[in-house]
């Protein structure tokens, strides 16, 4: 019941943002028809998702439409200044397609609450009601709040469509149905493309790559067909919109100074447009905030930290004194590259330290502490590093270590230990594992960042 | 015929462009082949050809200077009462730096008339490889053929000659790991014809008569006879590990590459191969080397000599030359861009009607910081 309540109002509250951020635009607060517009779709959108139709064809329609409204406000500048087209109907046009998240909005609520009432009885209308009702509350206040600030006559409607979008692209998507929001949807078709384009131009080129052959411009092709050419394409495709708008707010010329006026009446006007100019960025600039957020979010998240449990060690019965590791076998295999967490109890207290196998085919150990960030008793779960990608970053302060430094004093990287290799196995002194741990708890005594 | 009006400009493109990544998305990823695909390919390279034409002709071509033409420019003033008009305008041109040029009765000035190369060398480029690639999808034929040394074959009805095989490959190499990585450069080829001889390699295709030739891949050919039967089994088994079937008379028998040695490498213990006379493992039961023998299915059969065999790509393609030189003109048009950074279009155009002289200001960049140094010219 109270995941209803709290998806209900979530949902309403999305698009009470949205309503409200559009009411910015000059005059659409006087033409009601575009919030009947909004209105009327949001119902039939709620009725489709209680319907329980969560079909591919209206995430997919759903995603045309967040990058269509991404870019329609630069294709209305873009245009509107090469006068290539005519813009009388765009406008109009773009804010109706702008209520259309309004759909879709409540089409993901209607999908919620599907789920919710076939489990329960009637009570949970009300509940979904009361939900709906206070999400949608603001805006019995937004038309007066926003006649009263006269902050839609400074407004730039392409700007502030804009920041619409992108905060629903941000707050929004279709991840309440359990599906990829437009990002990430993006990321997949951008990288189907390039591999095919690519294969295509190698085909065309006769220049097709091999495993192991040397093919000319193979580096190229393979950096193209790869997943950062496709997070690349999309951080441009997704970023450009607001660039553009920035770039084109920030390039208008000063205007035409009128031979009437005094030269203080002229620097004022100068100084009143370029204020204007700051009112007009503003919304661009969150817009462009929002937009960072997005694509920083959906790259994080498709390299997530590897974070392996701690393996506990002991000191060996064959050499005392020392702690002896195979390198290979049944449980891992240092030669994957991966890192490797161990734990030796020393007394009451653990000992942990780290392992890994550096590109250079040497290994690195080190304790799974920072000589710089020592986190506070309560957040104790953030010592130590995990591994993204190439790199072993420091849980705290998520700085990325280079693996290359492994067993290198200094900066944020882990403590180091020293260390033998010989016959396929790691070997550690105890004694030098001690000295270590007793060091960095001396250093750590010094004090904490929190 | 709103279209006709708009050939060239930009917005066309962007739909066609749009329009033909939709049928291309919707073809599959397939070569645009059909009839729709066509006509939007060669649409879009005429546009594109269509846009640069335009942009020139319009930085070269002297402009028809009108007092409304001049209030529709970038930014533009009157003068009113203007005692001496043609001093007036002469002393403008001379602020701007812009040599003035007289038209019938008006003036105008060109700065950066030929900033428009870049891009014209970029759309050509591009043009050019668009077309490349529709004629291709219609004119390419293409045929691999697996060779060793002095072996012949027919190819688009001329008899290819393999002359020689250069394969530097390792009599040791060493795999350690899981993910080993192999690498093989300097494979190379002479192939001769009716039409003479080259060499071909793994990197750019060559010519040779009307066809283009390339390495494709590479592999072992290797003897084997059982009883009096002889046979060439062409192995695709590089790298290391990798395994291969060839048809003898008692049925599919697998081949791999076998290591003859392991040895201590840093941390790991790797294996040794010897690439130059392979030690092949056949069925994952029988170990043997080139001249050996062996009981293959309750028949003897025995490994003659092995020796290298390559993939010869053969393409006929009159539009793969055009092709490259449509995507190198691209390349020099992108790195020719950089310097529209600093190479813009100016034009200053006056005209003087009655006492009130007329002055336009038109750029092609860098709008806002154009028309302020405008201003400041006619202030």
């Amino acid at each position: 019941m109270a995941e209803l309540f709290t998806a209900s109002f979530k949902e309403a509250l999305q698009c009470t943002l949205l309503i409200s951020i559009l009411f910015f635009i000059p005059k659409i607060w006087e033409q009601r028809a575009f919030l009947l517009t909004g209105i009327s779709l949001s119902f039939p959108g709620f009725f489709i998702g209680l319907s329980g139709y969560a079909g591919d064809a209206l995430i997919f329609a759903r995603h045309m439409t967040e990058i269509a409204l991404l870019y329609m406000p630069a294709a209305y500048v873009y245009f509107n200044h090469s006068r290539q087209v005519n813009t009388g109907l765009i406008k109009p046009a773009l804010i109706i397609l702008g209520l259309l998240i309004l759909f879709f909005e409540m089409a993901s609520l209607g999908l919620v609450a599907n789920e919710t009432l076939s489990e329960s009885g009637g009570l949970s209308y009300l509940i979904l009601a009361s939900g709906l009702a206070i999400g949608f509350s603001p805006l019995i206040f937004c038309g007066r709040l926003h006649a009263k600030a006269g902050i839609g006559e400074r407004a730039h409607a392409p700007a502030v469509l804009l920041m619409a979008f992108s905060l629903n692209l941000l707050f929004g998507g279709v991840k309440e149905a359990g599906d990829v929001d437009a990002y990430m949807s993006f990321l997949d078709g951008a990288a189907n493309l390039l591999n095919t384009a690519s294969a295509l131009v190698q085909q065309l080129l006769m220049v097709k790559s091999h495993p192991f052959l040397y093919s000319p411009m193979g580096g190229l092709f393979e950096f193209l067909s790869g997943d950062r050419a496709a997070m690349s394409l999309t951080v441009v495709v997704f970023a450009f919109p607001p660039l553009y708008l920035l770039a084109k707010i920030i390039s208008r010329p000063d205007p035409e100074p009128d031979t009437q006026q005094s030269p203080a009446e002229r620097r004022l006007g100068i100084a009143f447009f370029r204020r204007g100019l700051m009112w007009h960025a503003a919304p661009v600039l969150i817009s462009l905030f929002a937009i960072i957020i997005v694509i920083h979010t959906a790259n994080a998240s498709l390299t997530p930290m590897f974070e392996p449990p701690f393996v506990p060690v002991r000191e060996s019965e064959d050499a005392p004194g020392n702690i002896i590791i195979p390198l290979s076998g049944r449980e891992f295999d240092f030669s994957d590259g991966k890192l490797r967490k161990f734990v030796y109890y020393y007394g009451n207290r653990q000992v942990l330290f780290i392992s890994m196998l550096k590109p250079d085919g040497t290994l690195g150990v080190a304790l799974d502490e920072c000589e710089i960030c020592k986190p506070a008793e309560w957040n104790k779960a953030a010592q130590g590093y995990a591994q993204r990608g190439g790199h072993l970053v420091c849980k705290y302060c998520v700085t990325p270590v280079a693996v290359e430094s492994l067993n290198k004093p200094g900066g944020c990287n882990p403590i180091p230990v020293p260390f033998k290799t010989g016959d396929g196995t790691l070997i550690i002194s105890l004694d030098d594992l001690i000295s270590v741990y007793k060091s960095a708890k001396e250093l750590q005594k010094k004090g904490t960042h929190l | 015929m709103n279209m006709i009006k708009k050939a060239g400009s930009s917005s066309l493109t962007i739909a066609i462009t749009v329009f033909y990544m939709v049928y291309f998305a919707l073809g599959g990823g397939v070569s645009p082949h059909g009839l729709a695909g066509d006509a939007l390919g060669a649409l879009l390279a005429l546009n594109i050809l269509l846009g640069a034409f335009n942009k020139a002709a319009r930085c070269v071509s002297r402009p028809v200077i009108t007092p409304a033409g001049i209030e529709a420019m970038d930014a533009s003033t009157v003068i009113e009462n203007a005692v001496n008009p043609d001093e007036a305008i002469k002393s403008i041109f001379d602020k701007s730096g812009i040599s003035q040029r007289e038209i019938n009765g008006a003036y105008y000035g060109v700065r950066g008339r030929f900033s428009f190369v870049p891009e014209a060398v970029l759309r050509l480029g591009i043009a050019m490889f668009l077309a490349s690639i529709l004629i291709s999808s219609h004119v390419r034929s293409q045929e691999v053929a697996e060779m060793g040394q002095g072996d012949s074959m027919d190819v688009f009805g001329s008899q290819i000659t393999l002359d020689e095989v250069r394969a530097p490959l390792d009599e040791q190499l060493v795999v350690t790991g899981s993910q080993g990585v192999f690498t093989l450069a300097g494979v190379g080829a002479v192939i001769s014809s009716e039409h003479g001889k080259i060499d071909i390699t793994t990197g750019f295709p060559k010519r040779l008569g009307s066809e283009y030739f390339r390495i494709a891949d590479i592999g072992y050919k290797q003897g084997v006879s059982i009883g009096n039967a002889q046979m060439d089994c062409f192995l695709n088994v590089l790298p290391p590990g990798k395994s291969d079937e060839c048809n003898l008379q008692s049925g599919g028998v697998s081949f791999t590459l076998e290591p003859f040695n392991s040895v201590k490498k840093g941390l790991f213990t790797g294996k040794v191969y010897n690439l130059k006379s392979p030690l092949l493992n056949i069925n994952n039961e029988i170990i043997v080397g080139e001249g050996q023998s062996m009981t293959l299915n309750g028949q003897v059969a025995s490994l003659g000599k092995g020796s290298v065999y390559v993939s010869v790509h053969a393409v006929y393609d009159p539009a793969l030359p055009w092709a490259y030189a449509g995507s190198m003109t691209a390349l020099a048009g992108l790195l020719l861009s950089i310097a529209k950074l600093f190479w813009r279009m100016e034009m200053l155009c006056a005209v003087a009607s009655g006492d009130k002289v007329y002055i336009g200001y038109g750029v092609d960049a860098y709008r806002r910081w154009a028309v302020n140094k405008f201003r400041q010219w006619v202030s």
